[in-house]
């Protein structure tokens, strides 16, 4: 029963290896992020997988941990890769970060790649 | 042979060799970002050649080993944190996110190949 | 089984020098920023292995949650800084700005045609990175390699020693906990967790020694995902940073862990309202970040004088005093990965 709990983990985690091809090449940087998203899918499913193999209980509270904060990252990319802001959108007070410089109609794929 | 390879034994090899691998990143590339990225990937290998050793043998891991580790994780996002912030502060000043020779106002304008 | 996990171990290691290597040599950023995040990932796995649930949970915190959205936010800071186009400086001889705090000033005229592109361009070039030059490519390989081979050496020829594991677990009972780490970080080693506390507050306060902060960048999110994602996100993950400081004492957790879910909680609600960062009195703020060193050090100093030497706790008021200072450091910890997240001063306390 362990040695199936291992092999599976095993197998996840070339899963990942795997999906590395798509963070190595992916054409646009949603690719990338959203590899990395599903990365920390095949993460948790590990350290569950792990936890019962190894009987380590405390895992659990790190597959929940790590399932709770994935979400901080992604949002962090969808902030800053979204829609375009429109012009002239007063982000602060003070805008010393204001972007009039993006051309509102760029789409949102094509920022990082050349 | 397959039994004396524990954890403990193989996790400290390969700690040694991201040390080696974030020294080689933090001499060879420029950026900023990617230095600070080899600092850490270098913090990550002494990191593991200690809960390797600690983890060696059959008995429960050392705890000291394991909380002078947590200190250094802290520490060390900490520190991540503060280079970022003063990458940010160097780009605002000069333009570039790397650092270059001399005194600052000599880059203010200036526009170096390398990057 | 062990032949399973033994491979499990190679192929995860091989992972981990790979994706270091192809984040380190990339050339585009975002791809660097999104290989550490899976490096970290991979890390926390690799820590489970070591039989390390502690450091894996904080690598779990801090990968996940923190590293990936400050990293993510930076490049874009970066990316808009090096957007500014420089011709404005061209015929604006009026001295460069204040860099502290007077960017405001710098004109924001709408940009031709020609300029947005230049722009766009050096937007793309800001997160892109030249290869590292061919001159001294061969003798920085022969040091690392052989700097690793010899780290190796030493790893290899060296004794098994038990360590300290004998010790702490001799004296557990006069702890006041029950878990090992806690028991060395809050009272065996609590030396060691008040300079790491004052640590985190120095680079706090060196942050915030640059400046005011700037605006999140945030573009528009339209829909209802987000803030319904937030509003059912954030009351969890506040129970699970509870629920972790709490389990410290008898479990893998603790304050460090806890202060860094807070954190990443925080963080995800600045991220969510960029534009209405939270805005605390600077005093109470300041009361915060300094509350988890200030109370270490003063319970510390009430063991100088009241208990048996300083930084040390008679063994019957141990546990409620360690787990005062684990609130505060908490509290602290979580406040400062915010602060430096946001990356500067509030505006109001320059007024």
């Amino acid at each position: 029963m362990n040695l199936l709990l291992v092999a599976a983990a095993g197998f996840l985690l070339l899963t990942i290896l795997f999906g590395l091809i798509r963070v190595l090449r992916g054409p646009g940087s949603g690719d990338r992020m959203l590899t990395a998203q599903l990365f920390g899918t095949s993460g948790v499913g590990i350290l569950l997988l792990l936890g019962f193999a190894l009987d380590q209980p405390a895992l659990v509270d790190v597959a929940l941990v790590f399932a709770l904060l994935a979400v901080v990252a992604a949002v962090a990319f969808v902030r800053q890769h979204g829609l375009p802001e429109p012009a002239g959108t007063p982000m602060h007070e003070n805008p010393v970060e204001e972007q009039p410089h993006d051309p509102p109609h760029n789409p949102p794929e094509d920022t990082h790649d050349r | 042979m397959i039994e004396s390879l524990d954890p403990g034994t193989l996790y400290p090899f390969g700690g040694a060799a991201l040390f080696a691998l974030g020294l080689h990143g933090l001499i060879r590339r420029r950026h900023l970002i990617l230095r600070i990225l080899a600092v850490n990937i270098m913090g990550s290998g002494v990191f593991m050649v200690f809960l390797g050793i600690a983890a060696r043998g059959n008995a429960p891991p050392d705890p000291v080993a394991q909380a002078l580790t947590l200190t250094g994780i802290v520490v060390a996002v900490s520190a991540t944190a503060f280079a970022l912030a003063l990458t940010v502060h160097l780009a605002r000043l000069t333009g570039y996110a790397v650092l270059l020779p001399g005194p600052l106002q000599t880059h203010r304008d200036s526009h170096p190949d390398d990057r | 089984m062990n032949a399973a996990l033994l491979t499990f171990d190679f192929v995860l290691l091989a992972g981990l020098l790979g994706v270091a290597w192809r984040c380190l040599a990339s050339t585009d950023l975002f791809r660097a920023v999104v290989l550490f995040i899976t490096f970290g990932l991979l890390l926390a796995i690799a820590w489970v292995r070591l039989e390390a649930p502690d450091i894996a949970l904080a690598e779990a915190a801090i990968g996940a949650g923190i590293t990936g959205a400050l990293l993510l936010v930076t490049l874009e800071r970066l990316k808009h800084i090096m957007n500014r186009p420089r011709t404005d400086t061209d015929h604006d001889p009026a001295p460069p700005p204040d860099p502290v705090a007077s960017d405001a000033d710098a004109p924001g005229a709408a940009p031709t045609g020609d300029a947005a592109s230049r722009a766009a361009d050096a937007g793309n070039a800001a997160l892109s990175c030249a290869p590292a030059p061919a001159r001294g490519r061969w003798i920085t390989l022969v040091v690392t390699v052989g700097l690793a081979g010899l780290l190796m050496a030493t790893l290899a020829t060296q004794e098994h020693d038990p360590g300290l594991q004998p010790t702490v677990a001799e004296h557990m009972d006069v702890s006041g906990v029950d878990h090992g780490i806690t028991a060395v970080l809050l009272n065996f080693r609590s030396w060691d967790t008040l300079l790491e506390l004052a640590m985190v507050l120095l680079a706090g306060l060196g942050a915030w020694s640059l400046g005011r902060h700037d605006a999140l960048p945030a573009r528009p999110t339209p829909g209802p995902v987000l803030p319904g994602a937030v509003r059912l996100l954030l009351p969890v993950a506040i129970v699970t940073g509870v629920y972790l400081l709490w389990a410290g004492s008898h479990a893998p957790g603790g304050a460090f862990q806890a202060g860094a879910v807070l954190g990443a909680a925080g963080i995800l609600v600045s991220l969510a309202r960029p534009h209405e960062l939270p805005d605390p009195d600077p005093r109470l703020l300041r009361i915060g970040v300094t509350a988890g060193a200030l109370l270490f050090l003063a319970i510390g100093l009430w063991g100088l004088f009241a208990g048996p030497a300083l930084l040390t706790w008679p063994s019957e008021l141990a546990y409620p005093l360690i787990l005062i200072i684990e609130t505060g450091a908490t509290l602290s910890i979580a406040l400062t990965l915010v602060a430096l997240f946001i990356g500067g001063r509030s505006p109001r306390e320059d007024t």
